[in-house]
């Protein structure tokens, strides 16, 4: 009966070796780059002609933050210029007078920082330390269980850009103390990895992805 | 290397006891259907199982089964679809399963040439898994599971050895809140003949 018990919970160590297995997986930052967009759809997106794409990337922190982003403006002409190849590509014009256009076009970026640990409980319990026989005296001292378990930290950074359409001629007028409204027809957002700098390919290839995926923009 | 380790000590001990019992170790090559298909496309090669069972009659075996298959997909232009709206990216799709049966054995031939059908009754872990972006889903379920199977093992005696080949088909029923999962192994493994 005890060999049966025995080789039972010998049979079932299985299980544990046979812990869930996860192949593969990113191998590059952009293999993490997600790109969401969401549009109104009762707008009629053929309609406008003259857009009004804004020149400069705006860093969106908390009021009375002062450059946390480390952001670089370096970056806004590549952004604002694939915005407005592909607008262009859709058939739309393109306009410096935002009292001329039919449609704004505003992008935004933000950072944040994630941090992490993992306990590692394996090595909790395979630190056994082994009695030893000291070099004088009598008896050995005996060892000592469990051993210490390992912890390890990680933290990286993530960032998000956000593409905003709106149609200007949807504002509310605002009453004394009230916030102005204004209503987005189209909305983007790109999020990933932030830890070194990105590269234009890649900022080109999210940005063009966002329109890819959004077949009812054009005239 | 512990998890080989520690498999070689299930395996060893597990020989010691092949006079009224067998015991197989076998690779498996899985493919998924239905639901699974629509998690994972792609066949399954990582996959692994232990059997131990007792000769209860010569042609009736009852026993053991436990293995796992890891099905892993990468899918480059993954979509999330909602109503005014799309999420796009590349998704890596896991869906890793462990049965759990006892199982039973009728044994139709003998001499070198043992052929035989099988029934597994248990249970089922699974897991499916899409990390999409920096953002995973999960779904952990245990479920009730059934496995037929058929198979031969071409016997070598003189070795209390034998080569095992055989199909199985996994079925774990579905639940409240998660869909039935199958797919269908191909067995490749060594047997410990003795109880033959």
């Amino acid at each position: 009966m005890k060999k049966v018990i025995r080789n039972l919970l010998y049979f079932s160590l299985p299980v544990l070796l046979m812990a869930a297995c996860y192949p593969g997986g990113p191998e590059e930052e952009s293999d993490m780059d997600i790109v969401g967009t969401v549009y109104d759809k009762d707008f009629d997106f053929s309609a406008p002609s003259a857009i009004f794409v804004a020149d400069t990337v705006v860093e969106l922190v908390r009021p009375g933050d002062e450059d946390p982003l480390d952001y670089s403006h370096a970056y806004d002409p590549y952004v604002t210029g694939r915005i407005k190849e592909n607008l262009t590509a859709l058939g739309y014009s393109m306009t410096d007078d935002p009292t001329e256009a039919e449609l704004w076009v505003t992008a935004g970026v933000t950072k944040s920082e994630q941090v992490g640990y993992v306990y590692d409980w394996w090595y909790y319990w395979y630190g056994i330390y082994y009695p030893y026989y000291p070099g004088w005296g009598g008896g050995y001292y005996p060892g000592y269980w469990p051993g210490y378990p390992t912890v390890t930290y990680y933290t990286y950074t993530t960032g998000t850009m956000l593409i905003n359409m709106q149609d200007p001629s949807r504002i509310n007028a605002p009453e004394p103390n009230d916030s102005i409204v204004v209503t987005g027809v189209w909305a983007a957002a790109i999020n990933g990895l932030a830890d070194s700098p990105v590269s234009t390919d890649r900022l080109n290839q999210v940005i063009d992805q966002a329109f890819k995926q959004s077949p009812y923009l054009g005239k | 290397m512990k998890r080989i380790l520690l498999l070689l000590t299930v395996l060893g001990f597990s020989c010691g006891l092949y006079a009224q019992t067998y015991t197989s170790i076998h690779y498996n090559i899985s493919a998924p259907f239905g639901a699974s298909a629509d998690q994972v496309g792609k066949a399954s090669f990582r996959g692994a199982g232990i059997d131990f069972a007792n000769l209860v009659k010569p042609s009736l075996s009852l026993g053991l089964h436990i293995s796992m298959a890891t099905f892993y997909e990468k899918v480059e232009n993954g979509k999330i679809e909602f109503n005014q709206g799309v999420i796009t990216g590349k998704q890596y799709r896991y869906l890793n399963a462990i049965p759990m049966y006892a199982s039973t054995r009728y044994i139709m031939n003998k001499g070198n040439w043992i052929s035989f059908l099988g029934l597994g009754i248990g249970t089922m872990w699974t897991e499916s898994r899409t990390d999409m972006g920096l953002y995973s889903g999960f779904d952990k379920t245990w479920r009730f599971a059934m496995s037929p199977e058929a198979g031969i093992i071409i016997g070598a005696p003189e070795y209390d050895l034998g080569l095992n080949l055989g199909i199985r088909y996994h079925y774990g029923f579905k639940t409240s809140d998660s869909e039935a999962e199958q797919y269908l192994s191909l067995v490749i493994g060594v047997t410990l003949l003795g109880g033959y």
